[in-house]
């Protein structure tokens, strides 16, 4: 029983570490978009809410780009 | 497109009088807004579209991936603005345009657009663009049906019985519907030998393949194919009748 524990532990702890680094390799890969040249090139507003607000106030349009950072 | 159009002088400088929203699907868990793109009407990446200040996609890109394309997109945004303005200022044309409009963008479906129009008298132009509209809406709704239900044969079946009968009645979806629509119709011709129908789908196909080789060589491939149908069945050669040379033959009995 205390061996099926301790396995069961060392389990939790490899998937726990495994989605850990999953999770920071995501957020490298957004990173690293967001480090790309056409990213820098002018100022994106890359929050939804914020680009909203500001079409509102200054009577403009949106322009939207749809990109994803996980794959080329 | 990031390495090419979103890096020119000429995109910086389209982009002066615009809101630029960028937005990246991480597949990061909890992060906002984060799988947005199936919501404004994307089925892959990449996807450029207009919204309006209260985030409704206006206008979609139909044009090429560069900032003439981006341009063209951004001027049937403006249009849309232009046209719910003059709507609401009572404009009764521009009301009837408007909700056409909306509907060809996906905010009204068939049954919305039907009550909204109500009895309102059309002009033929109008009349016109609603049918064609009706036409989009119902295939759109068959092909819905067919990703809902896992391509089920029936699902499948009745996508193809809309086609045959949208073909035979010779109104045809519009847009991007109009890959999947004659793509179904060439694989019944196909299957039928049908070569008119066949043909059909070759004259749509080829100013939507010309000067893409691969696109270019596909077609000449069915061109063959249906040139292969109309050509007459040969006739199975008929077995010669044996000559029987009967002085010989006597001649044989006799030995």
């Amino acid at each position: 029983m205390n061996r099926l524990s301790n396995k069961a532990l060392a389990l939790a702890l490899v998937l726990g570490w495994a989605g850990t680094a999953s999770a920071q390799s995501m957020e490298e890969k957004l990173e690293a978009k967001l480090a790309k040249p056409f990213a820098k090139n002018l100022a994106w507003e890359t929050d939804y809410d914020a680009a909203l607000l500001r079409a509102k106030e200054e009577g403009k349009t949106i322009f939207a780009y749809f990109t994803r950072s996980y794959a080329p | 497109m990031e390495g090419g159009a979103l890096l020119s002088d000429e995109f910086k400088t389209f982009a002066q009088d615009k809101v630029m929203y960028l937005n990246i699907t991480t597949k990061i868990e909890g992060r906002k807004h984060d799988n947005m793109l199936g919501d404004k009407g994307g089925r892959g990446f990449p996807y450029l579209c207009a919204m309006s200040s209260k985030g409704d996609v206006i206008a979609k890109l139909s044009g090429s991936r560069d900032t003439a394309g981006f341009t063209k997109m951004m001027g049937s945004a403006d249009d849309y603005v232009a046209l719910e303005k003059k709507a609401a200022s009572g404009d009764a044309v521009a009301k009837i345009d408007f909700a056409l409009l909306r509907a060809v963008l996906g905010m009204l479906s068939l049954e919305q657009l039907t009550a909204e129009l109500g009895d309102t008298q059309l002009s033929p132009a109008q009349t016109k663009k609603l049918a064609a509209l009706k036409t989009d809406l119902i295939f759109d709704e068959a092909v819905n049906r067919l990703g809902a239900e896992g391509r089920s044969p029936e699902s499948r079946k009745a996508l193809l019985d809309l086609s045959l009968k949208l073909y035979n009645a010779g109104t045809h979806p519009t847009g991007s519907r109009e890959r999947r629509y004659w793509s179904g119709i060439l694989n019944y011709a196909k299957e039928n030998q049908n070569a008119q129908m066949a043909m059909d789908v070759v004259r749509v196909f080829e100013p939507m393949v010309a000067g893409n080789a691969r696109g270019e060589e596909w077609l000449a491939g069915i061109k063959a194919e249906i040139a292969g149908w109309s050509e007459e069945p040969e006739e199975p050669e008929e077995e010669p009748e044996e000559e029987v040379d009967e002085d010989s033959s006597i001649e044989e009995s006799c030995e």
